[in-house]
């Protein structure tokens, strides 16, 4: 009697854990972060993985900078590319690099266009833009794997790592941020949303600060450890990579520096790197019309520079094997 | 290390698994090891007191052992001796403890008469860091040394173990302050008893469990409302400082009983029974009685080694008065160097006084008047009574300043606008409306508890255990994820300090 005792308190050890992981479970779903804005990097995410397996070729990562300034809908209209806008805001190579393995596990696209936005940013990828919230909002899209333990375990002190490793240790406090409005939902299309430029946004559309001659600055480590890494992906699942950098106004300290540095080192590695914030490749570009605020292009502006990065592409040979129309039905709806 | 860190989270499960999977003989060598890293991981220099403390309560306790067993020498000679460790000691650890924790205070103090007497005196301002629980080590050494002093406990001969007593990683920080006579033993036995006890590792957890719910539910939520208010008292209502005050009656409870039942309960794992601190103070239905129930194991501290030395109850009235008022002053400056917590000691020493010479004639005028007092109503306004006063004396444990505590009492009283309860304004110092319907509810949950625990002196924990596993587990459960989804902790906030861990 007494070792069955033993033996039932001995079970139900697991059974209460295992109840506990359950409903842990549930509330971690409940108390994911609901971006709200039109940058919403989890309602395109979730909009991605549930297009059907391999309907996308191109996929776009990066910043709310490449979210708000390359529309995949151009590509489809002009070429018949089926693209996707994968952008989260603030979201820097780490988290491409894990978005991207996420996206391979349901598309196997022929091309990754990555922004170079994590290496213009200031103080490296937990600098200005990479606040608690925007980290804890790109953390938040990628799932748990042993990938994102060692970024978080690399990268956050200590006594914060429980807020990225949980979004229920981060939101339970944020009520208002769980709730999702339906409206951001039905406004993005194959992840990119029509804006144009808000009111009372001031915007310094001056280019005067852009230096004559620019030198060489130093990129973030951690930047430079994925950058490897994204390449390395890319090439073993046979995908065509290229970078861009869309046109900002405002000046990072460093950023035309540390973008010419990165631009010697892609030269190195034979990858393209298309920089459009550099004036003498966006010599018709319109920064009074084709912007939203000094750091993101609105429809205008999109419209202009999808177009732009087509024709270079073209012109470099790179959309050859692009197009699919599979999936023509799908990619219509999402047209202008 | 606080008990509400992430570090915590990682270091007792590790502490814990490692200790009951090792050899029985070696388990107090690891208690002290961890106890040793829980310690120095906030800043190893706080060590140097520790050691001191630890070396000379252990040899004096020693040395006054064998000078008691010297049959050589004169029974005069080994008392005078024995005193004169015991002094020498005392002057050691308090030395210690006045020169960190007063030796500014003093200072100020000193100034602030001189310049009552027109005389200016600039005392050396120092500014030492205050090593973490040192007024809760150094009164549990003492308190070893004096029952050792009084035979009321045989010294020690095992260092690591006396070394444990003192810094036993649950309670070195803030207690609750242990007797040598009482942990000792319980040390000495862990090489023999079985600690894999699904019943008291249950019990253990389910004690933290509470302590957590009511430090991160209640007190750190009450906390953000309080210190709003407080910082802006002068611009709120009397509704909103009244509320405010008996508001944090509750914060520093919440906060402090929860740390105790957090320390207990992670001793309780480990095998070790430390006695209770707070027994539902808030139902006390006299001062006299709330002092029997908050903080026991200080209050039982200040009765054992400074009331009852000096005389106790048993003495002329105004003697008997002199002893509490003394007391209660040293238990108002043991919480902090400052003039506002001496005065709150001294505030809860009147109030005893006051209880004490009036305890007479009430007991007239319930004759007189034929009063009944054992109906739930005389008993109720007993409890809301004390309460009122308890309150009142925390405005001046709260408070920067005397001066600030006064005007905040005044400020009750001339801006009482009853309509501010109404007009939301409640919900405009840092506490939405949602964040007091939750507070609301918890309040309401530990009311339920303590009352059951004041009514059969039964802890939750051992409630718990007596019901079946359903019940039981839902309670854990609503526990469990209550902390999680209602806790104040996260990104936005940095973990809350336990109160009583600055003292």
């Amino acid at each position: 009697m007494e070792n069955w005792n033993k033996l039932n308190k001995i079970a139900c050890i697991p059974l209460f854990l295992g109840i506990v992981i359950v409903i842990f479970l549930q509330l971690e779903e409940q108390f994911r972060f609901r971006d709200n804005s039109i940058f919403s990097g989890d309602v395109r995410k979730a909009q991605f993985m549930e297009l059907p397996e391999d309907s996308v070729e191109v996929i776009f990562l990066g910043s709310s900078h490449v979210m708000s300034g390359i529309n995949p809908a151009i590509f489809w209209e002009e070429e018949q590319i089926p693209g996707y806008n994968l952008a989260s805001r603030a979201q820097t190579f780490p988290f491409s690099y894990l978005l991207l393995k996420e996206a391979l596990k349901t598309q196997h696209p022929k091309m990754v266009i990555v922004d170079a936005f994590s290496v213009t940013e200031d103080n490296g990828v937990y600098g200005l833009a990479n606040t608690e919230e925007h980290l804890n909002m790109n953390m938040d899209l990628i799932p748990p794997s042993l990938e994102k333990l060692k970024l978080i375990n690399q990268n956050i002190p200590f006594e914060k790592r429980p807020y990225y490793l949980s979004s229920l240790f981060a939101f339970h406090t944020r009520w208002s941020k769980v709730f999702r409005e339906q409206t951001v939902c039905d406004q993005i299309y194959m992840g990119f949303c029509y804006s144009e430029r808000e009111e009372g946004v001031s915007c310094e559309l001056k280019m005067q600060e852009i230096p004559t001659e620019v030198k060489g600055a130093e990129i973030p480590e951690i930047d430079l450890l994925y950058l490897q890494k994204i390449i390395a992906l890319c090439e073993v699942e046979n995908i065509k990579l290229v970078f861009i950098k869309t046109p900002i106004v405002a000046k990072n300290n460093n950023a035309y520096e540390k973008l010419e540095s990165f631009s010697e080192l892609l030269k190195k590695q034979k990858i393209p790197f298309l920089n459009y914030a550099d004036p003498q490749n966006n010599n018709h570009f319109s920064y009074e019309n084709g912007m939203r605020d000094n750091y993101h292009m609105n429809s205008t502006g999109a419209t202009f520079i999808t177009k732009m990065l087509l024709e270079d592409l073209e012109k470099n040979n790179l959309l050859l094997d692009l197009k699919n129309t599979k999936y023509k039905e799908i990619w219509d709806k999402c047209g202008r | 290390m606080l008990f509400n860190s992430f570090s915590f989270f990682v270091f007792f499960p590790v502490a814990v698994l490692v200790y009951l999977l090792i050899p029985k003989k070696i388990r107090e060598v690891w208690l002290l090891v961890v106890s040793s890293f829980f310690y120095l991981f906030q800043n190893p220099k706080y060590s140097l007191f520790l050691t001191i403390s630890i070396m000379s309560t252990y040899v004096t306790g020693r040395l006054i052992y064998a000078l008691r067993n010297k049959k050589k020498w004169a029974v005069e000679k080994v008392k005078k001796m024995c005193v004169a460790s015991l002094v020498f000691c005392i002057l050691i650890n308090f030395g210690i403890l006045c020169s960190l924790k007063y030796l500014s205070f003093f200072g100020t103090l000193v100034e602030r008469a001189a310049g009552m007497i027109s005389l200016e005196i600039t005392a050396p301002s120092f500014s030492f860091l205050l090593p973490l629980g040192i007024s809760f080590y150094t009164f549990q050494a003492m308190g070893y040394v004096i029952d050792v002093y009084k035979g009321k406990c045989i010294p020690e001969k095992n260092i690591i173990r006396y070394a444990l007593f003192v810094s036993f990683f649950p309670l070195i920080v803030s207690g609750p302050i242990a007797r040598g006579k009482h942990l000792l033993p319980q040390f000495e036995k862990l090489k023999h008893i079985n600690l894999w006890s699904y019943d008291r590792i249950t019990r253990g957890l389910s004690m933290m469990l509470w302590g957590y719910f009511i430090k991160m539910v209640i007190a750190d939520r009450i906390a953000i409302f309080v210190n709003g208010v407080y910082a802006t008292y002068q611009e709120q209502s009397g509704v909103l400082l009244i509320a405010a005050a008996i508001l944090f009656s509750v914060q520093i409870y919440c906060d402090f009983a929860g740390y105790s039942e957090i320390a207990i309960g992670a001793a309780c794992i480990m095998g070790i029974e430390v006695n209770e601190n707070f027994m539902a103070p808030y139902f006390s239905k006299s001062i006299r009685e709330f002092w029997h129930r908050w903080h026991i194991s200080l209050s039982t501290w200040f009765r054992d080694y400074v009331y009852i030395p000096m005389g106790g109850g048993r003495c002329q009235p105004t003697r008997k008065h002199a002893n509490i008022l003394f007391t209660f002053i040293l238990s108002g400056i043991w919480h902090g160097a400052s003039l506002h917590f001496l005065v709150w000691g001294f505030v809860h020493g009147i109030f005893q006084v006051i209880e004490d010479l009036l305890t007479k004639t009430l007991k007239r005028i319930e004759l007189i008047f034929q009063i009944k007092t054992d109906c739930f109503s005389y008993q109720w306004m007993k409890q809301l009574l004390t309460f009122l006063f308890v309150t009142i004396a925390w405005v001046f444990f709260r408070a920067q300043s005397i001066g600030e505590a006064v005007r905040y009492l005044y400020y009750s009283v001339i801006h009482f606008r009853m309509e501010s309860l109404f007009d939301s304004s409640l919900f405009k110092v840092g506490l939405a409306q949602s964040e007091m319907v939750i507070l609301f509810f918890a309040i309401a949950i530990l009311i339920v508890f303590d009352y059951l625990k004041y009514k059969n002196g039964e802890k939750l924990s051992e409630v718990l255990l007596r019901q079946n596993l359903l019940f039981r587990w839902m309670i854990y459960l609503i526990l469990f994820f209550s902390i999680l989804i209602f806790g104040i902790y996260g990104p936005d906030y940095t973990a809350c300090q336990f109160i009583y861990v600055q003292f």
